[in-house]
């Protein structure tokens, strides 16, 4: 239990319009945890809910060892949390935000803070009302990460920004997991973003968390296999294989548990295996929800 | 409640709307300045100036500490501190409160306190304890829709609903018999209409401020 920065166990949450069911999230502490799902898919109810702003209606949430919602206070202390949607004060300064967080947060890292300021080229006298949407994010991440937070909980915090300020951050969360004890939860559309920092991927859909494991076993069990059939053969059911998609004499069959056995096995039908490829997390992404919806709507 | 951090926030807000405070301080000052001059004309812009700066105030703290920073996507950054939504309402109605009565006080009791000196106009003071009671009713319901609805709209329509309603206030004393004779008395004459509605004023903000608790306490979601 310990090592778990995250765990939540049977979450669920029901809306009129939308239900978050039988949610079931960990995330060991020193990893970060891409969290992936099309818009209204409930990222930001589940996000909510780690931070006791929505109460579940069902099962458990433990954050940082605290029981939530009833402990949130004393999880937030060590919770650093920003969303694409949050806004800091207009008409105050980025000096004043730094002074009004340093005050109520003693772990206030005032060096890292400033080497914060040089490093996402920031001005601590200018007013938010004048910063563009790329510094309001991060003067925001500064006023988290200068809080050295053991949770970084982080909504679509790139969504909107240009590529080099995108990688700014990027490069900032990945030095941030030089210490071992942190742990970031980072929710994006930016599937891109989320390979390039995440050990742990979680996809969830409809309210519903359809794969969750780490990086590197996703990008070895999902492959593309490219096949010629020969006149009058049909493609085998094969285990593993969720997709195939046929034109003509050329196939394309995607599956989410790759063994290295599979080309033979399609060789042996008097199959000829034209390529394997491995896929993007995007294209994983894409197909796991669409193959997700399908097993559902079925 | 975590008392330090409640202290912060409220600090935060009255920071936050400084301008406002100031305004009403200094436009409440001179008010009542011209009030105490007894110099007839004067002296009913003056009144008029003070009950008008104590709306404004009434209206324009809580639509600046609840209501915009709702609108203008604040509160996630509020909420990501370690409080709770007991705490942020705590904040929320201190700030107001406070900052409310701070100037509200100030002005109201020297208005009052400059009739009453005077000794001739004794007659004027239970109206305007009313007239100087409505905009703190109308505050203090302003905040608690503004705090439990977390809408603009349902704001707006309950500052509307309150503007009609010290019309009303002011129809219902007109048609008290011998009422507006009282005026002119040199002793205050405390009417059972009058005693009513003060009560009714002071009911409205003691309701508001603790319903506004009961329902934050029971609201499962809150962004």
């Amino acid at each position: 239990m310990s090592d778990l920065a995250v765990r939540l166990e049977g979450v669920g949450k029901d809306y009129r319009h939308f239900s978050l069911s039988d949610v079931a999230l960990e995330i060991p502490s020193g990893q970060i945890m891409g969290f992936i799902g099309p818009n209204g898919a409930g990222k930001s109810t589940t996000i909510r809910i780690l931070l006791g702003l929505v109460h579940q209606d069902r099962g458990e949430v433990r954050v940082l060892g605290h029981r939530l919602p009833a402990e949130q206070v004393a999880a937030k202390w060590d919770v650093g949390f920003a969303s694409e949607d949050m806004r800091l004060y207009d008409s105050a300064t980025l000096d004043w935000h730094m002074g009004f967080i340093r005050s109520i947060f003693p772990g206030w890292d005032e060096g890292y803070a400033r080497v914060l300021l040089r490093r996402f080229d920031l001005r601590p006298e200018q007013r938010i009302k004048g910063l563009s949407h790329g510094q309001r994010v991060k003067a925001t991440l500064l006023l988290v990460l200068a809080r050295r937070p053991r949770l970084l909980v982080l909504d679509e915090p790139t969504t909107g920004l240009d590529p080099v300020v995108r990688h700014e951050l990027l490069r900032e969360l990945a030095d941030v997991m030089n210490d071992d004890r942190r742990s970031i939860l980072f929710s994006s559309h930016n599937t891109q973003d989320i390979e390039q920092i995440c050990d742990q991927i979680t996809f969830i859909d409809r309210g519903r968390i359809i794969e969750s494991r780490d990086k590197e076993t996703f990008l070895e069990r999902w492959r593309r296999i490219r096949v010629e059939l020969p006149g009058g053969i049909q493609l085998p059911p094969l285990p593993g294989i969720i997709d195939v998609r046929q034109d003509g004499r050329l196939a394309v069959a995607t599956t989410n548990a790759y063994d290295t056995r599979l080309p033979g096995a399609y060789e042996a039908a008097g199959i000829r295996v034209q390529a394997v490829e491995s896929m993007t997390l995007e294209e994983i992404f894409v197909t796991n929800v669409q193959h997700s919806r399908e097993g559902a709507d079925a | 409640m975590n008392r330090s951090l409640v202290l912060r926030l409220v600090l935060k807000d009255w920071y936050l709307s400084r301008a406002t405070l100031g305004i009403v301080a200094v436009v409440g000052a001179l008010s009542v300045g011209s009030l105490y001059l007894r110099h007839g004309l004067t002296s009913w812009l003056g009144m008029f100036a003070a009950l008008m700066a104590t709306i404004f105030l009434g209206v324009l703290l809580p639509q600046q500490t609840i209501v915009n920073e709702r609108k203008r996507q604040n509160v996630a950054f509020v909420m990501s501190l370690p409080i709770s939504v007991w705490d942020y309402t705590a904040a929320k109605i201190l700030c107001n409160l406070a900052g409310f009565l701070l100037l509200w006080l100030p002005i109201v009791v020297g208005m009052i306190g400059t009739v009453a000196s005077a000794g001739t106009f004794g007659g004027l003071i239970p109206l305007m304890l009313v007239a100087a009671l409505a905009p703190f009713a109308g505050f203090a319901l302003f905040v608690s829709v503004a705090i439990v609805a977390e809408s603009e709209t349902w704001a707006m329509t309950t500052m509307a609903a309150c503007n009609v309603s010290y019309s009303l206030v002011w129809i219902f004393l007109a048609r008290v018999p011998g009422l507006l004779g009282d005026l002119a008395s040199p002793v205050a004459v405390w009417r059972p209409q009058i005693v009513s509605t003060v009560a009714v004023e002071a009911t409205v903000v003691v309701l508001s401020l603790v319903l506004t608790f009961y329902l934050q306490s029971k609201k499962t979601d809150f962004i």
